[in-house]
């Protein structure tokens, strides 16, 4: 018998948040634990993270809408390995990239955790957890809607 | 592009193929002016011809080479944006330049040198933190792979691809290595160590990975008509193309590409520009040197250059077809990324020289056209054709 994986998290070291004025409200939604997703103001389209335009219709109405956290996993991968040093205690881990519910042309990348990793499958439903970092960084992350 | 078989690669030269940080202490330039001398050698060219420089993936200083190298004027520098994906297009831009007239005679140098102590395989975490790059760093994706390792992934749920045709390229691809003396690994790679391999970035196993490697690499490109007068059979420039589709944008930085882009190599428009202005199709292509850097990627490729159906691309591997002894379409006898060597791209390049001039190692018999890709990876990607 095979003991159960548990999918951990990559740890806080690996990145440092560089934010700027097209990503701030998003990262400053995370600091308050909500999700705010980018959306065109006329014309009602997600945005990408980071754009400063609406590709529809150039408008820089961008407003930053509440989402309930809810999705499903689009794709995913389990890392086993650890390429970097840091990585020695975190493995494995689950990057995941999240289709978020009623929302179209704006994926999240984060990560599946505290799941067994046998659970974990392309169309799992999921729903957003959330890390504090000791530096007032928060991140989402997903974990597995039990059915 | 239409300025078919006004340019030509008339010659290409190297430096030896070193494991990853052992070139030292060679410099980069030193191994960038080194290649460039055998590849004017090669063509039978003086080094003082040289009038332009096309550069891919960062590219280097060229008053640099001219220095070292003596070259007295520059009429043409440009660099392809981006990393690997770009690579072919930097002959598609030396052929551009020479049919205009910018320059007579263009070089594209490139040189892979790892500084000692840092990997490849973990680049991103390397380079300084953005507000763009947040948004995937926060997943904890570190290396290229992680990426990759998703849209294989995906390409799996969606077409039912096994593991078996990830397996499939790296035996066939080690097999084809094994008659080359440069290539890093030369014994032959079974379905069982294939799957005893640990698994790095499921579903890409040890042997799904490319090499890392240290080489410099030229291709020299003159006119047509100079490049007949020249020592080598001229390996013409059929066409190239690059760019790319803004549903594949960023690819595997951002993950937003539509369903039907996301489990693909992002190759689809380039393949039909390529194809369409060239009048050829890819029942037409001879020999195909495609980016490997992860064996899924090859599988993706093969359906975004219409060597079969859209999800086909697993069991068109499976059943042999990339194979260089009897593949209805071989992939990579040089023995690719995966077991040759390592060096974004200018590997491909030389190996579809040498196939269109008859000399390979591995020559697929009669080739008049091969097609070579540049990496699937953030716009602009690149595809070129080579004919004899
Ligand atoms: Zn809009």
């Amino acid at each position: 018998m095979s003991e159960i994986e548990i999918a951990k998290a990559p740890p806080d070291e690996l990145f440092q948040l560089e934010t700027d004025t097209w990503t701030e409200p998003y990262w400053n939604g995370c600091k308050d634990h909500i999700l705010k997703l980018p959306k065109c103001g006329d014309c009602q389209h997600y945005v990408e993270l980071g754009a400063s335009h609406c590709r529809h219709c150039l408008s820089q109405n961008i407003e930053w809408v509440e989402h309930s956290g809810k999705g499903k996993v689009y794709s995913f991968t389990i890392v086993r390995f650890p390429v970097i040093p840091s990585l020695q205690g975190s493995v494995p881990y689950v990057p995941a990239v999240i289709e978020l519910e009623g929302v179209d042309g704006l994926r999240l990348i984060s990560n599946v955790i505290d799941t067994p990793l046998s659970d974990i499958d392309v169309g799992s439903e999921v729903c957003v957890h959330w890390h504090d970092r000791n530096d007032g960084v928060s991140l989402p992350r997903f974990k597995l809607i039990k059915p | 592009m239409k300025i078919a078989k006004q340019a030509a690669v008339v010659g290409i030269g190297s430096t030896p193929y070193y494991r990853r940080g052992e070139s030292h202490p060679q410099t980069f330039n030193e191994m960038i002016c080194k290649a460039v001398i055998a590849a004017t050698e090669d063509a039978g060219l003086s080094i003082k011809d040289i009038d332009g420089f096309s550069y891919y993936s960062s590219g280097t200083d060229t008053p640099l080479l001219m220095e070292s190298l003596g070259i007295p004027e520059v009429r043409y520098s440009s660099m392809v944006t981006s990393g690997g994906g770009g690579s072919v297009g930097a002959v598609q831009n030396a052929a551009m330049a020479i049919a205009t007239g910018a320059a007579n005679v263009v070089v594209v140098p490139f040189c892979m040198q790892q500084p000692m102590g840092k990997r490849y395989g973990s680049i991103m975490s390397q380079i300084d933190p953005t507000p763009d790059k947040a948004f995937f760093m926060a997943g904890g994706l570190v290396g290229p792979g992680h990426f990759f390792a998703m849209l294989a992934k995906r390409h799996m749920h969606q077409y039912g691809t096994r593991r078996e045709a990830f397996c499939e390229v790296a035996i066939s691809t080690r097999e084809n290595a094994i008659t080359r003396p440069q290539a890093r690994f030369r014994t032959p790679l079974t379905k069982e160590e294939y799957f005893a391999g640990p698994m790095i970035a499921d579903p890409l196993c040890r042997y799904d990975f490319c090499l890392e490697n240290d080489i410099a690499g030229a291709l020299i490109l003159t006119s047509a008509e100079r490049a007949k007068d020249l020592k080598q059979r001229p390996a013409y420039v059929l066409n190239g193309e690059q760019g790319g589709r803004r549903e594949w944008g960023r690819a595997i930085a951002w993950m937003n590409m539509p369903d039907e882009y996301f489990a693909s190599a992002g190759y689809a428009s380039i393949a039909e520009h390529l194809y369409g202005d060239a009048g050829i199709t890819a029942a037409d292509v001879d020999v195909a040197l495609l980016y490997d850097h992860f064996s899924p990627m090859v599988v993706m490729q093969l359906e975004d250059f219409g060597f079969c159906k859209r999800g086909e691309g697993g069991a068109f591997v499976e059943d042999g077809n990339i194979r260089f002894k009897g593949g209805s379409i071989p992939v990579n006898p040089h023995g690719g990324n995966l077991s040759e060597a390592y060096a974004v791209g200018i590997t491909h390049m030389m190996e579809a020289v040498e196939q269109i001039r008859g000399t390979a190692i591995n020559q697929v018999k009669d080739a008049e056209i091969a097609l070579v890709t540049g990496g699937p990876a953030s716009l602009p990607i690149s595809g070129l054709l080579l004919s004899r």
